[in-house]
């Protein structure tokens, strides 16, 4: 079907909104999954810890930079700072932070795919832009 | 832009432009502090939810400083309140950018309708 000049500059126009779109979500997308990491990271660590005080061990080494460590005991392997946000911080035992842990990384699962829905959706358009331009 | 158009119009289209970039700096900061917004929500119902003698830090830069569940509520709702006010200001922003730019497209049009070139208008 041919299409005048105004509406090719139209569509044009919305293929670069979309695509506009298409990046913002790939940044968010690409926070989200990183702040997924980090919350897997920690995860991963609160747990060894929490079976490393389960074989009695206290013994750790605490990272100074670049690739250096220092010796440390930790006193209290039962109780777990968590940042909630907004700059406050609840102390938590360590089966309660795991599991806010858990809670806050289903919801950034959840997020990554609302994300990937809206991305699918945006270049469906842009597809769909495209067949009638080629 | 076309060099088409006479600088009147060349002139109503950058203050478009220049009414459009605006719209979309304040969109964006609108989002940030939604975001914000969105994750005080969070800790307030995070904190609601613990014990009243929980143990508590509020992050001050690098370092957390202990503090008490009520005076974190406090602090993290006033911060809510702040944000919201913020949002409003936006709001207001965005209702006198909207009805500039449409002041704007109008007067565009008549100034395209009247010089009788009205095919080129990107």
């Amino acid at each position: 079907m041919a299409i005048s000049e105004q509406e090719a500059r139209q569509l044009v126009a919305e293929y670069q909104e979309y695509q506009r779109n298409v990046e913002a979500l790939q940044g968010q997308m690409e926070m989200v999954r990183n702040t997924l990491a980090g919350c897997d990271s920690s995860i991963s660590t609160i747990t060894a810890l929490k079976e490393a005080a389960a074989n009695g061990s206290s013994e750790s080494v605490i990272p100074v930079g670049s690739g250096c460590f220092v010796h440390a005991e930790i006193r209290d392997f039962s109780k777990v700072i968590v940042n909630v946000g907004s700059g406050a911080n609840i102390e938590k035992n360590v089966d309660d932070a795991l599991a806010f842990l858990a809670e806050r990384k289903s919801k950034l699962e959840n997020m990554i795919q609302e994300l990937n829905e809206s991305l699918a959706q945006f270049l469906q358009k842009m597809r769909e832009i495209e067949s009638v331009l080629n | 832009m076309s060099s088409e158009f006479s600088p009147q119009v060349q002139n109503q289209i950058a203050q478009i432009q220049q009414v459009q970039q605006q719209a979309q700096t304040l969109a964006m900061q609108k989002s940030q502090i939604d975001v914000m917004i969105k994750e005080t929500e969070m800790a307030v119902e995070e904190l609601e939810k613990s014990a009243d003698d929980a143990v508590v830090y509020k992050s001050v830069g690098e370092l957390m400083i202990k503090s008490d569940k009520a005076s974190l509520l406090t602090s993290l709702k006033e911060r809510q309140e702040s944000f919201s006010l913020r949002v409003q200001s936006i709001e207001r922003q965005e209702e006198r950018l909207n009805s500039r730019f449409k002041q704007l497209q109008e007067q565009l049009q008549s100034m395209i309708g009247t010089s009788g070139g009205g095919e080129d208008e990107d």
